[in-house]
């Protein structure tokens, strides 16, 4: 119990469970089979979008390129399935080799030349768009296989099917974190990397795996979407940025590196989905999205901090990142 | 002319030890002194090159390049499709490609000015070398050096929308209306347009909400099913003026049958709105005309440069918000009935395409 | 001070980036008039690729005001949003004189980085997520308070600022402001202390702390020089563009980064070169300019400039790997190491 208050998303959750009841008894729309299905839905793609992030920032990198990668892979597998023909399983796994490829390409570069992921991702993430653009002349593919259609918009009830990839998603990456040796190398070099050098962890290995990881998670986040606009543009991915950072960071996500808290992503992935969809229920100018998602950054992370220091001591966290991932020698 | 390039490049060559800075500027000033072309008042076919220039890369735009291969194979000389490389439009990029093409030798431009007035300089220098511009699809504010403006009433097209709308509602109801961002001024006309289809009605239709801010892959969708989660049971019209609203709506309305008391009219033909509209998803949808528009903007500039006419001042023009000298290249709504024949086309309306161009002889006076 | 030499080897860094890039231009420039003809350094393009660099110059600046303390800032554009807000709103509704609105911009722009500074230092948040959240926030508060209204800018004296020629046709006026921030720069980083504090809080925090540098003090400054760059790429912008919006500064990220980046700023911080923000914002304008001239179908425009972004990352890596090979051996471990059971 007590473990459950001290992470940093458990004020926010609670809010967001308070807030939701209290809507739900004033306005009976925001209770209906639909809205909740709308909100699912919305944030089993965020929660995507944010594992894709999470997990270099667990190696106390990151990545710009979630939104490019994502917007090639979406063009890659609508050009294959609709242009040229091929399976809709082969365009699949197509689309998602070039996403793991992409991330190996961000992964590479930024091991072995030593490099900080925001500048080498700015610059590959700018690259994959401009290819998205390039192939697809900004015509969007809309010949979509039913198959995603009916992930991104089928649903149970209230259950949107995108939560099954979603959740399936967030178990393997904790999983893995916490029991796969790489996952397990992955956070020792993200929390404390003269000490993983030290102890002999392979940090060229591990950076690799990560960006890789999260070249492969934004290609599956490509993917749910496709069915979701039921279009494949270049232009999916645009807007992914923010949303990419706020997810893992407003999900207790430290920026220093060392920890990968997957359940802690799918909450704020919820939070943010809720705000989204509670701003237009409410018919508040959906302009404030943009402002909420921001506030909500700087909330989460201070009501965390005081959560933590009210749950545990914790020497030793507190550190700012150094902005461009090294402190210098 | 080609001793001054040498000069030039030997100048730029000894100033790479000065300061840098200092360096270049010299090497721009030496420029500058290269004489601009100066149009004649008529050129031959070989000597005329035309672009169309889009605001960015958009789907909008996709059939002004069939247009431009269509008028360059009509007319018998260079028209091109040139896309500015900024999917956020910035008119800064817009300028810099269009510069580029004057330096490569094009002479006439039918250009979708990313900013009402940002471009107007630009359009300046072109005027001073006599270069003919005509605004496409979206118009400079007056005073303007662009000849005419010919494009889409956005929002005669949006106020009609809402007629048909209203008028299918039995001329009662509630409406949510779906647009694009604010800072678009086209966004603005649109409104107005919907806001006055609606209060043709005296208050009998309500417009209960307007969703804006959402013509992009990633806000479209949720925002339209949370629309429709919150109003779907008390909405009976709902309205988009913009691609992905559009695309998204018809997806989610084409999925959702408990929505179908909703009739929905979209906007432009894409694939996924034709195929709702077949399947009686949704009630309609607003056509443009971008291939008319790419082919009339180059016949007209073709005549221009070729025949030195010039545009009549009397000529058939409609007064806009911000210009004098428009003309509409036309709105059509495609319902259910005309959906097989407008689906898996590129957008046209070939009668108003025609129409227009048969009335060359009144928009330009020629010698 | 015992960083002198490391100092020497970091000026002589920042001029062979600068002496790099002027080769750079002149071969590809001297490219493309081979391949796309004279018109590429015809005073027509020149002007508006000029008029470009400028404001990118200056946005440039205003990143690397930021790297050289070792840290970032991402709302660049959303202090460019709040900014042309403010200056749209003065000119056009209170109808404010040019001078007002101009020094109330440069105050806002200070301002609003300020804010960003001090909770950076409160909360002990990286620059990367304060400025990111910040982005956000500025860019919707923005919109919101304008509700994206269109503001016309008839100021007689900015549109000739922007519009207007220098000497020659080929030269906007804007380019005079461009090198007047590039000069103050200069002097403010290599003739005063307070620049000289900046490099030194960039290269090693905590030495800078221990030799009694006031950190805190440095890195508000630096927020509120990049605050004011911003107001003065702001009004630049304005000044060209005519007819502005609060969604402006939504691309200014990019060329941020790519004008302080390719002009040899150091990202790991305590480094600056201003002539290298000048000719890389030079560079980068006239490429977009020249690969249209060369016939680079134009949907395919974009890749270069991240590709260019990438190679000036990895050039500028490759040197300074070179110039300090004992400083980064200690990284390159065996890749041979066992991984821990």
């Amino acid at each position: 119990m007590r473990r459950l208050f001290g992470t940093q998303w458990a004020p926010l959750l609670a809010a967001t469970a308070v807030a939701g009841i209290v809507l739900g008894l004033a306005t009976k729309q925001f209770g209906t089979a639909f809205n909740i299905y709308t909100i699912l839905q919305t944030t089993a793609i965020y929660a995507a979008i944010g594992l894709s992030q999470m997990v270099v920032l667990a190696i106390a990198d990151m990545s710009l390129a979630v939104g490019g990668i994502a917007g090639l892979v979406t063009i890659a597998v609508g050009g294959l399935y609709g242009v040229q023909h091929w399976p809709i399983g082969a365009a699949i796994v197509a689309g998602l080799a070039l996403g793991l490829v992409c991330g190996l390409v961000n992964g590479l570069i930024i091991a072995e030349m030593d490099l900080s992921g925001f500048i080498v991702t700015l610059a590959t993430g700018t690259a994959f768009t401009g290819i998205a653009y390039g192939v697809t002349s900004a015509i969007p593919y809309s010949n979509i296989p039913p198959v995603l259609v009916s992930l991104g918009q089928g649903r149970a009830s209230f259950f949107s099917y995108l939560l099954v990839p979603a959740i399936a998603m967030s178990v393997a990456v904790g999983a893995g974190f916490r029991w796969l040796p790489i996952g397990r190398a992955i956070l020792a070099v993200g929390g404390n990397r003269e000490a993983a050098l030290l102890a002999g962890i392979p940090h060229k290995r591990a950076m690799l795996v990560a960006h890789a990881l999260s070249g492969l998670i934004a290609a599956i986040a490509a993917v749910m979407y496709i069915g979701v606009l039921e279009s494949a543009t270049p232009a999916t991915g645009s807007e992914w940025l923010i949303i990419s950072f706020a997810v893992p960071i407003i999900g207790g996500t430290a920026l220093v590196g060392g920890d990968a808290p997957a359940a802690g992503c799918f909450v704020a992935a919820l939070v943010l989905a809720a705000i989204n969809d509670v701003l237009i229920v409410l018919n508040v100018n959906t302009e404030a999205v943009q402002m909420a998602e921001g506030l909500l950054i700087f909330a989460a992370v201070i009501s965390g901090k005081l959560a933590q220091s009210v749950g545990r001591a914790s020497p030793g966290r507190g550190r700012p990142l150094s902005s461009a991932g090294s402190s210098g020698p | 002319m080609k001793r001054s390039i040498q000069s030039r490049r030997g100048r730029l060559a000894t100033r790479l030890f000065a300061t840098a800075v200092l360096g270049l500027g010299v090497a721009a000033m030496a420029a500058g002194m290269v004489a601009p072309a100066v149009a004649a008042t008529t050129l031959p076919k070989s000597k005329i090159k035309i672009a169309l220039v889009p605001g960015g890369p958009n789907v909008y735009f996709a059939p002004w390049a069939e247009a431009a291969k269509a008028a360059s194979k009509v007319l018998g000389v260079t028209v091109s499709y040139v896309v500015p490389p900024t999917p956020t439009f910035q008119p800064s990029v817009e300028m810099s490609t269009v510069d580029s093409l004057v330096a490569k030798g094009y002479n006439a431009f039918a250009i979708f000015p990313d900013g009402e007035a940002s471009i107007v300089p630009l359009y300046n220098r072109l005027k001073a070398r006599g270069i003919p511009i005509i605004d496409l699809a979206g118009c400079t504010s007056d005073p303007t050096p662009a000849v005419l403006c010919f494009g889409t009433n956005v929002e005669a097209s949006a106020k009609y929308q809402t007629e048909v709308l209203t008028r299918a509602m039995g001329g009662k109801g509630k409406i949510g209306f779906l647009t694009g961002l604010l800072t678009d001024a086209n966004t603005v006309l649109r409104e107005q347009g919907v806001k006055a289809g609606v209060a043709e009605t005296n208050g009998a239709v309500e417009l209960a909400q307007i969703v804006s801010n959402i013509d992009s892959p990633s806000a479209a969708p949720p925002a339209v099913e949370s629309l429709l989660a919150s109003k779907g049971s008390e909405l009976t019209g709902m309205l988009a003026t913009d691609y992905y609203p559009s695309v998204a709506a018809a997806s989610i309305l084409s999925k959702n049958a408990q929505f179908r008391h909703i009739l929905f009219i979209g906007q432009d033909n894409d694939p996924t709105v034709m195929s709702a509209l077949l399947s009686h998803a949704i009630y309609g949808t607003m056509l443009q005309n971008p291939y008319g528009q790419g082919i009339v903007a180059a016949h007209l500039l073709y005549k221009m440069l070729k025949d030195g006419c010039t545009v009549n001042p009397n000529a058939p023009f409609t007064k806009m918000g911000n210009t004098s000298r428009f003309i509409n290249s036309g709105y059509l709504f495609v319902s259910q009935d005309l959906a097989k024949q407008y689906s898996g086309t590129m957008a046209s309306i070939p009668a108003v395409t025609d129409k227009v161009l048969g009335e060359t002889d009144k928009i330009l006076s020629c010698p | 001070m015992g960083v002198s030499p490391a100092r020497l080897r970091e000026v002589l860094g920042s001029q062979t980036s600068a002496l790099g890039l002027v080769l750079l231009i002149a071969l590809t420039w001297t490219g493309f008039t081979s391949i796309g003809g004279s018109g590429f350094l015809g005073s027509f393009n020149l002007y508006s690729i000029v008029q470009l660099a400028a404001r990118d110059a200056v946005l440039g600046m205003a990143q690397a005001m930021l790297i050289v303390v070792a840290r970032m800032n991402l709302a660049v554009g959303g202090i460019g949003a709040v900014c042309t807000s403010l200056l749209g709103y003065l000119l056009v509704v209170a109808g404010a004189p040019l001078w007002v609105a101009v020094v109330l911009v440069g105050v806002v722009g200070v301002l609003a980085a300020l804010l960003m500074g001090f909770t950076e230092l409160t909360t002990g948040l990286s620059s990367f997520i304060v400025t990111l959240a910040f982005l956000s926030v500025y860019g919707g508060a923005a919109v919101l308070a304008t509700g994206g209204r269109q503001f016309q800018i008839t100021s007689p004296e900015l549109q000739a600022l922007g519009n207007g020629t220098l000497f020659s046709p080929a030269i906007c006026p804007l380019v005079a402001v461009a090198v007047a921030c590039g000069v103050l720069c200069w002097l403010l980083y290599f003739r005063n202390s307070l620049g000289w504090k900046m490099l030194a809080v960039g290269a090693n925090e905590r030495a800078a702390r221990a030799s009694g540098v006031h950190v805190g003090g440095v890195v508000l400054a630096a927020y509120a020089l990049s605050g004011l760059l911003c107001g003065v790429a702001t009004i630049m912008n304005a000044s060209y563009e005519l007819n502005v919006n609060a969604g402006f500064g939504a691309d200014w990220l990019l060329p941020s980064f790519i004008a302080a980046v390719l002009g040899g700023v150091a990202l790991t911080g305590g480094d600056i070169s201003v002539a290298g923000i000048l000719l890389a914002a030079l560079f980068y304008d006239s490429l977009q300019s020249g690969l249209t001239i060369i016939n680079v179908p134009s949907y395919w425009i974009e890749l270069p400039q991240g590709l260019v972004l990438l190679a000036a990352v990895l050039i500028d890596q490759a040197r300074r790997r070179r110039a300090r090979p004992l400083e980064r051996s200690r990284d390159t471990e065996p890749g041979t190491a066992a991984v821990p059971s």
